[in-house]
């Protein structure tokens, strides 16, 4: 669907879309399941396929401008360039970056990091203890006390 | 095509169509039920898939212009900023609503004499409460009775969970001294009728395959077929049809294939929500009705009502777990429901804390919002710093009915029966605006005051992807001139018409409507049995 020096940038895109974490711990979103989520959404919308090789030929352009491949351009740089991308190509642009977050937030072992299971939530759901009335009484006691608060 | 006639024919099997469904077969008269969409398998929800978040962008979305399923009507929102949300299938949108179930207060019924805005409804709180109570009953109503902002009931079972979330917003309310309360739900915290309770699985939306929350699929609709209720199902209706004599003949509707039936009834009735209903109705034109069926006072799409969202979040020093436990429902404040003369809006809102949502949802820019994170550092800050330590309030504002608000029939667009679609023309009102900026701010103090280290949203938009209210599009009222239906729910117009979803509200109330909704056909029902031996006087 795109040639290889444009797979690259798309690399580089997802790296610097949603990094890894700062304790190394989550990663980013340059991640193959997430190019192949990008690919299957161009298969399936055409307007996202057509937007999406846009989207790449202008970065590309704008990397040959810059007169630097994408092995010596550095992060900043490379950011800048990416804000460019954002402001004159918007509507590639969220376009791209919703499937990018859809597709990489799909991912089950990325929601563990946020204290979701990887699980489905069904049916084991999450384990919340309930509260005792006791406990509920004491909470709505003073709102109890101050009578009723609705007009007839 | 021509169906064998039948006594009663209800269009739409949702929540009004199942709740009316139910009245009336006590009657043991034949009974049968039109329903656009089929049945949906619980077992296959998209709360059991491991990529669950994914639906609510695509086949499980709450707004049908993203869905666009087969049994799925477009509808153009071109001109508002709040577009409907529903799902149509078997049990309609109680498939996928979040089942927070306040009840109307008795000041909504009446706020022409108590405030001197809209108009009061031809019947009041009391009537109603008896159709409340056996809703309840039937549904499975969690909460907790006693509550202060209402007339004395008692829900079924005790409150679900209001989880580390709840019980923290809690804390700031009492702190300022305000109003706040668990939230009734028709989720259930003890097994019931052979559902589960609640497991705390946090996607409401997306089904709940334990059946802890109260679809009418699982609830209404297996009593209505116990009771030979009919049920056909990927029937749409296109026109209500007309005898001569004025009196409603039936209906025409579209199979799954598209072919046109003809179903003669004595008694027709409309249960398709404050959307669907007036569509149908403006789409059955004739010699009498040039402008619509039941349509003489005009009032026909007029009047819509949602209730405009907006939220609040704070960001707290622990994670809030917001994840965890239905996802509207924990607690809610009715402080500010009720006129104060001081402020400078009429009626008031609610503040509900719903929890929190999942990470996609959340990187897209919420549940009911299209505005996409910030990428690249910030992105991951927000994440990892904001999301998990988040806690917000919901604002629900009162939705004076106004005129220019209408459901009308749009020029072009149709849906794959070539009905003409609804389109929505809507704006949010002044009193709306003036009650979000005092809400807002009363918004941020609880928040503040439960702990939170600083505001990190503090709302200022009306959320796009949250009409799930639709309500006044063929409202009632004792005067024919300005209502389309009488304090039953009949037709003034068309005396064997009755209507008993959204569409009849009179006002909108600041609450979560299909508590009212369900009421409201059961009383109906009860209305037409009790008047049957002179029904169409």
């Amino acid at each position: 669907m795109w040639t290889e020096s444009e797979n690259e940038i798309l690399h580089r895109i997802l790296e610097a879309i949603i990094p890894t974490s700062k304790d190394g711990k989550i990663p980013s979103a340059n991640n193959i399941l997430i190019i192949e989520k990008l690919k299957q959404e161009a298969i399936k919308d055409n307007k996202f396929k057509l937007l999406l090789l846009d989207g790449l030929k202008h970065i590309r352009q704008m990397l040959n401008v810059t007169g630097k491949d994408l092995n010596n351009i550095d992060l900043n740089k490379f950011t800048s360039l990416i804000c460019k991308l954002e402001d004159q190509k918007p509507e590639f642009f969220n376009a791209f970056l919703r499937q990018i977050y859809i597709a990489y937030y799909n991912q089950p072992s990325i929601r563990t990091h946020f204290g979701l299971s990887e699980n489905p939530p069904h049916p084991d759901g999450y384990n919340v203890p309930s509260e005792t009335i006791e406990e509920i009484s004491s909470l709505v006691a003073p709102v109890i006390k101050r009578g009723d608060c609705y007009r007839i | 095509m021509i169906n064998e006639p039948v006594d009663v024919l209800i269009v739409g099997a949702g929540a009004s169509g199942a709740a009316i469904a139910y009245s009336l077969s006590s009657l043991g008269v034949k009974i049968l039920c039109l329903e656009q969409g089929t049945w949906v398998n619980h077992n296959n929800f998209p709360s059991t898939k491991k990529d669950y978040e994914f639906y609510r962008y695509s086949d499980f979305s709450c707004d049908p212009n993203v869905r666009k399923l087969p049994e799925d009507y477009p509808i153009n929102s071109d001109e508002s900023p709040i577009t409907p949300v529903n799902f149509n299938a078997v049990g309609g949108s109680t498939i996928n609503y979040l089942a927070h179930w306040p009840r109307f207060h008795p000041s909504d019924f009446r706020t022409k004499s108590l405030d001197g805005v809209a108009d009061d409804w031809p019947i009041e709180y009391e009537p109603l409460a008896p159709f409340y109570d056996l809703n309840s009953t039937i549904l499975g109503v969690s909460g907790l009775a006693g509550n202060p902002s209402y007339p004395y009931y008692e829900p079924t079972f005790p409150p679900i969970t209001l989880g580390k979330l709840g019980k923290t917003l809690a804390k700031g309310f009492n702190k300022l001294g305000w109003h706040w309360w668990p939230s009734d739900t028709t989720i259930l915290s003890e097994d019931y009728e052979g559902r589960a309770k609640c497991v705390n699985a946090g996607t409401c939306d997306l089904g709940c395959a334990a059946g802890a929350k109260a679809s009418v699929d699982i609830t209404y609709w297996p009593l209505n077929l116990r009771r030979r209720v009919e049920l056909k199902t990927h029937s749409r209706v296109r026109e209500i049809t007309l005898k001569k004599n004025g009196m409603a003949d039936g209906v025409l509707y579209h199979d799954k294939k598209g072919h046109l039936h003809e179903q003669k009834a004595e008694i027709v009735i409309m249960a398709c929500n404050g959307v669907g209903t007036p569509r149908i109705l403006l789409n059955s034109q004739s010699s009498q009705f040039p402008h619509g069926i039941a349509n003489n006072s005009g009032q026909v799409g007029k009047n819509l009502m949602f209730h405009p969202l907006s939220g609040v979040v704070g960001l707290f020093e622990e994670p809030m777990e917001g994840f965890k436990g239905p996802m509207a429902c924990s607690i809610m404040s009715q402080e500010f429901y009720e006129t104060d003369t001081s402020r400078d809006f009429i009626r008031g809102y609610g503040l509900h804390s719903g929890r929190y949502t999942t990470p996609m949802t959340y990187a897209l820019g919420g549940y009911g919002t299209d505005k996409l994170l910030p990428w690249g550092n910030e992105h991951r800050k927000i994440m990892d710093e904001i999301y998990p330590f988040s806690a917000g309030l919901t604002i629900v504002t009162e939705d004076l009915p106004s005129e220019y608000n209408t459901v009308t029939l749009d020029q072009e667009l149709t849906d794959s029966d070539g009905i003409p679609a609804p389109k929505i023309t809507y704006k949010v009102g002044e009193n709306t605006k003036k009650i979000f900026v005092h809400a807002e701010a009363r918004a941020k103090e609880a928040i503040i005051a439960a702990g939170a280290k600083k505001i990190v949203s503090p709302g200022g938009e009306v959320w796009y992807r949250a009409g799930w209210h639709q309500m006044g599009t063929a409202r009632m009222g004792n005067k024919p001139e300005n209502s389309v239906v009488n304090s039953w729910g009949r037709s003034h117009d068309v005396k064997n018409l009755f209507i008993v979803d959204g569409s009849i509200f009179v006002t909108s109330g600041a609450v979560n409507p299909t508590c009212t909704i369900m009421a409201l056909a059961l009383y109906i029902g009860d209305s037409i049995k009790n008047k049957a031996a002179n029904l169409f006087d």
